[in-house]
């Protein structure tokens, strides 16, 4: 299991949250509801899904965008 | 409110049980922080019952995964723990390209501070007016009885 900081994260990444489900990154979102968490969405054809983490957390990565190199 | 709409034990929940009620929608799950907001929401259908008035649940398994049950897991997960006896729709999703109308209609209005789009996270509040208006947006760290909701509950039930 690969885990990086929340606020290593980029676009194209994709993680799985803690309930198990596997998003790919399309957009970061910054103080989620007021608190300096981030949010990251996947917002795609596939599925809608916002998973939290606050930035020096770490949370599961399981691909990293290639298209990014 | 018009829209094609399902209870969370799959029958059908007719329009004309909404129309002519006023209507506070409430996008919920069962393992948020948030959760706790069901007791205020059930204080407010029952604050509110003589007036027309209902709260209205919508599970939503959009963020982190927080509703996860099925149908039978969540009305219990309610009715046992926070005592609810104000409808729940069956699971829908509230953003994305494959939201339900429902919420695509909902999600036009802005909140207090003139932002539109998208559910936040869970225990967003949508309020409808007995003509079928939305009448006001509360994002959700807004608690069920804030005086902003009870203001505007009374104003709309008059």
């Amino acid at each position: 299991m690969t885990m990086i900081r929340a606020d290593q994260v980029a676009l194209g990444d994709r993680l799985r949250s803690r309930d198990g489900t596997e998003l790919t990154v399309t957009r970061i979102d910054e103080n989620f509801l007021g608190s300096g968490m981030l949010a990251f969405v996947e917002d795609s054809e596939a599925q809608w899904f916002k998973m939290p983490a606050a930035a020096d957390h770490e949370v599961e990565l399981l691909e990293v965008d290639s298209s990014a190199d | 409110m018009n829209f094609d709409l399902a209870r969370i034990d799959g029958s059908p929940l007719p329009a004309d049980e909404l129309t002519g009620k006023t209507v506070l929608v409430v996008n919920v799950a069962s393992r948020c922080g948030l959760t706790p907001q069901y007791e205020g929401l059930e204080r407010l259908q029952q604050r509110y019952a003589d007036e027309a008035f209902t709260v209205l649940g919508v599970p939503c398994n959009q963020f982190a995964g927080q509703e996860p049950g099925t149908p039978e897991e969540i009305q219990q997960f309610c009715s046992a723990t926070y005592g609810t006896t104000f409808p729940l729709t069956e699971k829908l999703n509230v953003n994305g390209q494959h939201s339900h109308p429902l919420y695509q209609w909902l999600t036009q209005t802005p909140d207090a501070d003139g932002a539109a789009g998208e559910v936040e996270w869970n225990f967003e509040k949508f309020l409808i007016s007995p003509g079928g208006e939305i009448v006001a947006r509360f994002r959700p760290t807004v608690a069920p009885e804030d005086e902003t909701i009870t203001n505007a509950i009374e104003a709309v039930i008059g």
